[in-house]
Parts: C-alpha cells; sequence; structure tokens
C-alpha cells in the first residue's frame, strides 16, 4: 500500500520496530486487537469494533424470484460501503478500487465456501425465494477493515432471524415476529478471516495490522478458514512475493484465531437472544388464527429446540483432539527460513506449546 | 477420509427440479469428468497441460507483443513504453496500468458489455499488481507502461492465460524482469488433482485454486482459492499447481529461445 502518504519519520520509527519485533502498540507478532461484538434490538444489526477500526453490518431480506439455472437456491449479497474520509490519503480512483477488492474478498468468502444454506431460503422453488443483503458501514479506518467486515457480516448473519412464511398453494403468507417467530438462518460453517501484513520484502510478518502498519506494508495475505481446518478463501494483495513456507506458517498461526473467534462470535450471539428472549416471547400472541394454534405452538418450541442446533455442517468435524495432534506437528521447529522468521517462529514455539497444553486441558475437561 | 469434495457432487444429483428446465450445460456430473481409465474430458491426463502456442511481434507498432493459444484461450498481449509519464507519475518508478478487454465473440453467447465490468476490472488489478511486483520498476523512473489484453477465444478462467502471455509480451518488449511470472489453476475432482482448468472443469462446483509464482525465485506471487477445501488437500494442490507452473515455464522458455533463434538466424 505504498501509494499512501507516509511521513519518512513514521517510517522509518515502524519498520525500526517491526524489525526488532517488536509493535508500536506493544502488541506481539500474532496478537490480534481486542474486538468488541454489540448487537441492538433489530434482528441483524451488529456494530463490532476491531480495536479501533468499527464496522456496523445490518442484514436484511426481501422476497425475489430465482435465478433459473439455480430455482431452489436463495441469494445473499454483501455490500460493504465506505466514504472517502476513512481513506482520505488515497488517490480518488484508489478508492473505489480498494473498495471493490474488499467487497469482493468478503463476497467470495460468503458465497463460494457455501457458509449459509441457500436451499434452505427457498420458499417455493422456481418462484419465490429469500434474498439476504447484508450492508456494511466502515465508520472508523483503524487499519484490516477486511478483518472487522467479516466478523460484522459473520455476526450479522448468525444473528438475523428470517420471518415465517406459510405457502398455500401458489399463494404465501409472511408473519410478522408477532404472530410467529421468525427463524435463524441456516449457517453451516464460519469462514474466518485473518489478515497478515508483510514488510520489509517479505521477510517480516505481522497479524491484524493497524493503520500505521497497513500504510507501511508490502502487501497482505489473507485466509479465510473455518473450524474444521478447511481453507475456504486465500487471496493476496500489494506487492508481495511469498515463499511456500512463509504460507504454511500463515496457515498454522490463522488456524488458532479462528478456533477462538468461531467460539466467541456463537457464544455473543446466543447469549443475546438468551437476554431478550424472556422478555419478547414470554406472552402468547393475542392476535392467532385459529387453524394455526397447534402450529404456532410446535413452531415455537421447535425454534427453542433450534437455537441451540443452529450450526449444522454437512461434513461431520473432526474432533478438537484430531485438530490440535495437528497442530503439533515436528515440522514447525525444523523450518527453514529467513533468520528473522525463524526466531519469530523461536518465540512464538514456546507460546504456541503452551497454548495447545491449555487447549488440550481444556478438551479433556 | 469423507473429502468436502463428496458431500459437494451428490446434492448436484439430488436437485433436479421438475418445475424449471435442467439446464445441464451449467454443471455436469462429477463422475464424468475423469473416464474410468484416467482421461479427462478432451482426453488430457490429470497432469498435462493444454496445448501451448506463442507467436511474438504480431503487433508491429507496440514495443511488445504476443498472441497466445493455450488450449482454446486464444489472446493477445500488447505493451506500450515505457514512455513519459504523467506529470503526477511516481518519480522513483515506472507506473504499470493494465487494460483488459474481451471480444463480443469469444465466448459461446454473445456478450454485450466487453469492458468495465466487475470481472475485467478485478483482473487488470490483480495483473497491474502482479507485474508491478515482477518488472524492475526502478530503471524507468517516471514512466509509465501500458498493457493491453484482448481475449479473442475465452475458455474459462482468462486469468491465468493472460499472466502468462503479459509476460511473454514483457520478455518480447524488453523490458527487464526479475523473473518469469507463471500461472495455472488446479482443481480437484474425484480425488485427484487436476492442473489446467478448461471451462467446463472450472465451472464445478469443485476446490479450486490459481497459483502465480516466479519459478526461478520460487516466489509465490498471487494465490486465490475461493472455494472451501480441507488443509490436507490444500497442500497436496499447491504442490499439484507448482509442478504445473515449472511445466508451463519450461515451455514459455523454449518459445522464447525459438524466437531468438529465427531471429538471429534472419539476421
Amino acid at each position: 500500500m505504498k501509494e499512501l502518504i507516509c511521513s519518512t519519520i513514521e517510517r522509518n520509527v515502524v519498520l525500526k520496530c517491526i524489525r526488532d519485533h517488536k509493535r508500536l502498540d506493544l502488541r506481539t507478532i500474532d496478537e490480534t486487537r481486542s474486538i468488541n461484538i454489540e448487537f441492538h434490538a433489530h434482528p441483524g444489526y451488529v456494530s463490532v469494533t476491531l480495536g479501533q477500526t468499527h464496522v456496523i453490518a445490518q442484514a436484511s431480506c426481501r422476497i425475489t424470484k430465482p435465478k433459473e439455472s439455480r430455482a431452489s437456491e436463495g441469494h445473499i449479497r454483501i455490500h460493504l460501503d465506505m466514504s472517502k474520509i476513512p481513506l482520505i490519503n488515497l488517490e480518488n480512483w484508489k478508492h473505489q478500487e480498494f473498495v471493490q477488492e474488499l467487497n469482493g474478498i468478503l463476497e467470495q468468502n460468503i458465497r463460494h465456501s457455501n457458509c449459509l444454506d441457500l436451499e434452505s431460503l427457498c420458499i417455493n422453488s422456481g418462484e419465490l425465494v429469500w434474498s439476504i443483503k447484508i450492508d456494511l458501514i466502515v465508520l472508523n479506518n483503524c487499519g484490516n477493515i477486511l478483518d472487522c467486515a467479516n466478523i460484522a457480516t459473520l455476526c450479522s448473519l448468525y444473528h438475523f432471524r428470517l420471518p415465517e412464511v406459510s405457502v398455500h398453494g401458489s399463494e404465501i403468507r409472511v408473519y410478522s415476529s408477532t404472530e410467529r417467530r421468525a427463524r435463524p438462518l441456516r449457517i453451516l460453517h464460519f469462514p474466518i478471516n485473518v489478515l497478515f501484513a508483510f514488510f520489509i520484502d517479505g521477510h517480516y510478518t505481522l497479524i491484524d495490522p493497524n493503520s500505521d502498519e497497513e500504510r507501511l506494508m508490502d502487501g497482505f495475505f489473507s485466509i479465510s478458514m473455518n473450524q474444521h481446518k478447511e481453507i475456504c478463501g486465500i487471496h493476496m494483495g500489494g506487492k508481495l512475493g511469498l515463499k511456500k513456507e512463509q504460507v504454511e506458517l500463515c496457515k498454522k498461526l490463522a488456524f488458532k484465531k479462528v478456533l477462538e473467534l468461531t467460539d466467541r462470535i456463537r457464544q455473543v450471539v446466543t447469549d443475546y437472544y438468551k437476554t431478550i428472549e424472556p422478555i419478547t416471547h414470554a406472552q402468547p400472541s393475542i392476535i392467532r388464527i385459529d387453524n394455526d394454534e397447534d402450529e404456532d405452538d410446535d413452531s415455537s418450541s421447535s425454534s427453542e429446540s433450534e437455537d441451540p442446533v443452529l450450526i449444522k455442517p454437512e461434513i461431520p468435524p473432526s474432533p478438537i483432539e484430531n485438530n490440535v495432534s495437528l497442530l503439533l506437528m515436528p515440522d514447525l521447529d525444523n523450518l527453514s527460513l529467513t533468520d528473522d522468521v525463524s526466531t519469530m517462529i523461536a518465540t512464538n514455539v514456546d507460546k504456541l506449546t503452551s497454548d495447545l497444553e491449555n487447549d488440550d486441558e481444556h478438551d479433556n475437561e | 477420509m469423507s473429502t468436502p469434495m463428496d458431500t459437494s457432487s451428490l446434492p448436484i444429483k439430488n436437485k433436479s427440479n421438475q418445475l424449471t428446465s435442467t439446464l445441464t450445460t451449467d454443471y455436469i456430473v462429477g463422475s464424468d469428468l475423469i473416464s474410468i481409465e484416467g482421461y479427462r474430458q478432451d482426453g488430457r491426463k490429470p497432469n498435462e497441460l493444454r496445448h501451448f502456442r506463442v507467436s511474438f511481434n504480431v503487433v508491429p507498432d507496440a514495443d511488445g507483443s504476443c498472441y497466445m493459444e493455450h488450449g482454446n484461450c486464444k489472446l493477445l498481449a500488447t505493451i506500450y513504453g515505457p514512455y513519459e509519464g504523467e506529470s503526477r507519475s511516481n518519480q522513483e518508478q515506472a507506473i504499470i496500468t493494465c487494460d483488459f478487454s474481451m471480444t463480443s465473440y469469444c465466448v459461446s453467447e454473445r456478450r454485450l458489455r466487453t469492458f468495465g465490468d466487475m470481472k475485467s476490472q478485478r483482473l487488470q488489478m490483480a495483473i497491474q499488481r502482479v507485474f508491478q511486483q515482477a518488472i524492475i520498476t526502478e530503471t524507468y523512473p517516471k514512466s509509465q507502461i501500458d498493457i493491453y489484453l484482448k481475449i479473442l477465444q475465452s475458455d474459462g478462467n482468462d486469468y491465468s492465460p493472460c499472466v502468462n502471455a503479459t509476460t511473454l509480451a514483457f520478455i518480447n518488449a524488453g523490458i527487464p524482469m526479475k523473473d518469469f511470472v507463471c500461472s495455472s489453476t488446479v482443481g480437484y475432482i474425484q480425488n485427484k488433482c487436476i492442473i489446467d482448468l478448461n471451462q467446463q472443469e472450472e465451472q464445478q462446483k469443485s476446490p479450486q485454486l490459481t497459483l502465480t509464482i516466479m519459478p526461478q525465485r520460487d516466489d509465490i506471487v498471487a494465490l486465490t482459492c475461493e472455494s472451501r477445501v480441507h488443509h490436507d488437500i490444500y497442500n497436496e494442490m499447491l504442490d499439484a499447481a507448482t509442478r504445473a507452473n515449472l511445466q508451463l515455464f519450461d515451455l514459455m522458455k523454449q518459445a522464447v529461445i525459438n524466437q531468438l533463434k529465427t531471429v538471429l538466424h534472419v539476421l
């Protein structure tokens, strides 16, 4: 991202810190900033802050006609909106390119990895399907919009509730949330994005760059993985020439982050719904259609039992123990890389093994 | 090991919809792609590249040009430059711009929008980025180099043939580069890695990977993986892609040497 204007002094200071494997905000090389996720009453609205970077997401739905070639699949669209203010240093046409690039990566992440079961969005095959749109707005850019927006998208999808629909022949009836409880979307897995920034001809790498580091990076490498150790997407940007071993290392680091974040996202959303559930759904609704009475009870009880079973992966997830043993691969110590990256590994191996021991204990409990 | 591939090929069979016309051209059932004897639909083995033919100097006005046929994908890459850049251009390095367009007859259905759409813009940005990295831009400060790409016939993935053709056009133009830039795609169908996908194979919902490397320096310049693939399979695919790129590199090097031989022979 060398097009951005950066003073020589800033550049020298930041690069010198990186060469010493330090960061200006006192994080370690593989530490992300603190993530704060907030919801509000409207389903699908989430506000995520990654350090100082702030992104809000809102999911909305619409009933449309499906594509002819995919007659029983709904649609999902992601739209990232960024005003020029967060990118005040970039020139005009670059802003467009930057936004388009991010938008492309986010969409590919969600669409191509099949994280949302599009068939469950079908109402009437060939005629009517739900079309989900996620609007993302960047309120503050302090580096790494991609990760923040990705987390916001996933939280928003997980938080969103789709109105109940009943089909009578060729007519459909959409129930409001007071008549029938809206049901959650069927999310099969969470593809979480982790961004790595590379500096000084690709010798040094950092996770989650803040705005200073992002201005000075040679290029970025973003991996999107889910907790089943599947790679959902890889994108490289900037002027970057990587070796295979660096890619391997990034994958390993990313996987650790992914596990933490997946648990976090699930926890946050289920906690939120636990707190609001008693308030909104204590009283049965007054307006009820007689012949739907039984169905109403069934639908409310089924949606209650649905909540803990929201994640139904297509592939049976391999148990965490197997994943941990994969991470303990012996070649981690014997990677032949440049000196600097190997010292980075040396500092991280201790951290990794200690983390893995903690994971082991936690899983065995 | 239950691979992700199995579950994605099964739904294709179950999704047959009686309400709409079955557009089977959209995706063919995965089991047909590699026959029992191990040959693909177009008669190649899984680790075989498509037919590769190159000719240089096709556009005499340009500083460098290359016409390339990679299987059914025919394209033209021309380089203009380096020439004096605009006043706000970079003082230390050359700027590389890329312009990508397709002809309206390049695919089976006539295309009305041949440039400026999302795919073209993304490809432009990607190629510009790759070559900003690969060209030794410090030798031409304050100047600009233009890449023009024109697809005459398209067979699925355009990005890889474009990168290869641009490399050869740069060599034809005599602009110094750090190394060749080779690109190829790899897919994973029926538990086998197949390289150099054509359109039919690409339209499958199987894992795919596009790898762009500088073969002699062993540097990965661009890596795009847009489908969900398990970690172990990904490693296999990466290896297969590297081998494919090395094969391509040999072919490209041979083409350049042949070109030099003919030129020197004429002199």
